[in-house]
């Protein structure tokens, strides 16, 4: 015969092995197979949508870009004033980069943000367009258009086409930096931030982690050839 | 002197800078006003509060996006006397005196009423405290979005490197998610076992 004690008890198992464990296990298991699942189905319902979408085929993967570059200026030298050309707006594909020694080739966006890291290689709003003779700052996903980015070697060069201009940049120097570090920005500043036009390229790192980390893998190059452009009425 | 960059100036700078374009446009003198005005009016104590150089590389950007006329100057310049007031008024030196003041919402006040004198409108999105995934973003009169911002262009420690990983941390997720679920499920198991051993 069971005391009001052990009944009390007995229901309270009861509550917790019927119907709060059960309900901790399915929303722990929902998660984890949304997590292992979501890079899986991602894919799969891009190609559901490319093959009975209605939409245009060109607008699926591109619905935040708007492309202004349409191949090569041939325009290496010389002087553009701020009128002479369209200055890119967030999200508009104004160029390309090519990297020597690399796999890299890819479309240059104005902006950074993650949706517009997913399409190509990412011109900081905070730093200069190629032509100004200040620093330009490039990243890209480690796991995609920046994948080959630690293969450059110093003294190669590199290529930015954009709707203005072609630019040669040759590679000086690569450098691993903390971002978490005390002296972090400071060892890309001056570059950044200085009179010399200086092409910072830039990754995560280590190059095949799918994990964040604070690691950046940058590449710095100095302007070998291309035209200026004046940006001051 | 460490962290000089005053949230309201940076705040400020952002909105301002993240006036989008009407027309191809050079950089013209009230633009340059605007910019002067940014790098060396807020004085506290002697010195001169301002923010890194990046930052006035994006509001070049800006200024070639926008033609600003006089009218526009005067107005945005009004709102940037406010704003300096109200930081002087709470002596924001650092960053972290945004939110330690609550001042936040009082200087993304600042910034919407910069926006709405060219129409433009900003948004939140998700925590502005989670440098990773919380976000200003700006729209042009038409709704349209011209910049999304993550607030950690306010640190001055990464200044303008992005995040160029992967989007989220799916590994670890999912790794912490299944040792979970087995701690919970042996802990559940190992229990139910040692009473019904007992009964």
């Amino acid at each position: 015969m069971k005391t009001n004690s052990e009944k009390i008890r007995s229901k309270k198992d009861y509550r917790k092995y019927f119907i709060i464990l059960p309900i901790v296990f399915l929303l722990c298991g929902y998660i984890l197979f949304f997590v292992c699942l979501t890079p899986i189905l991602d894919p799969l319902i891009s190609v559901y949508s490319l093959a009975f979408s209605n939409t245009n085929v060109n607008t699926i993967d591109e619905s935040e870009t708007n492309s202004i570059f349409d191949g090569n200026t041939a325009v290496h030298d010389g002087y553009i004033n701020y009128d002479e050309f369209v200055f890119p707006s967030w999200g508009d594909i104004f160029g390309k980069v090519t990297v020597e020694g690399t796999e890299i080739d890819c479309p240059l966006i104005f902006g950074d943000d993650n949706s517009l890291l997913r399409r190509g290689a990412g011109l900081s709003f905070f730093s200069h367009i190629p032509g100004c003779g200040k620093g330009i700052l490039v990243g890209g996903h480690n796991n995609t258009y920046f994948h080959t980015l630690p293969e450059a070697q110093v003294g190669s060069l590199v290529r930015v086409e954009t709707n203005y201009g072609s630019f040669t940049y040759r590679i000086r120097e690569t450098k691993l930096i903390d971002m978490n570090s005390a002296d972090a920005r400071g060892q890309y500043a001056e570059d950044l931030n200085g009179d010399r036009e200086v092409l910072l390229l830039y990754t995560c790192y280590p190059i095949n982690t799918m994990a964040s980390t604070s690691l950046r893998y940058f590449v710095f190059c100095e302007k070998v050839s291309g035209p200026q452009v004046n940006l001051y009425e | 002197m460490k962290k000089l960059a005053c949230l309201m100036v940076v705040a400020v700078l952002l909105v301002v800078s993240m006036i989008p374009a009407f027309a191809a446009a050079g950089i013209n003198d009230y633009e340059q006003k605007i910019t002067t005005y940014i790098k060396t009016a807020y004085v506290v104590d002697g010195w001169t509060i301002t923010v890194p150089g990046e930052y006035f590389t994006a509001l070049e950007n800006v200024w070639n996006k926008v033609d600003l006329t006089e009218a526009q100057y005067n107005q945005i310049k009004a709102i940037l006397d406010k704003a300096l007031a109200f930081c002087k008024s709470k002596h924001l030196v650092e960053v972290e005196d945004i939110t330690k003041t609550g001042s936040t919402d009082t200087l993304l006040g600042y910034i919407r009423e910069a926006l709405a004198v060219l129409g433009y409108t900003l948004s939140t999105q998700g925590s502005l405290t989670d440098a990773d995934h919380g976000l200003l973003i700006i729209a042009d009169p038409d709704g349209n979005v011209v910049a999304r911002l993550h607030p950690n262009v306010v640190k001055t420690k990464n200044g303008a490197v992005a995040k160029t990983g992967a989007d989220y941390t799916a590994a670890a997720v999912c790794g912490v998610s299944a040792v979970a679920v087995l701690a919970a499920a042996s802990v559940a198991l190992k229990k139910f076992r040692k009473e019904t051993d007992e009964d």
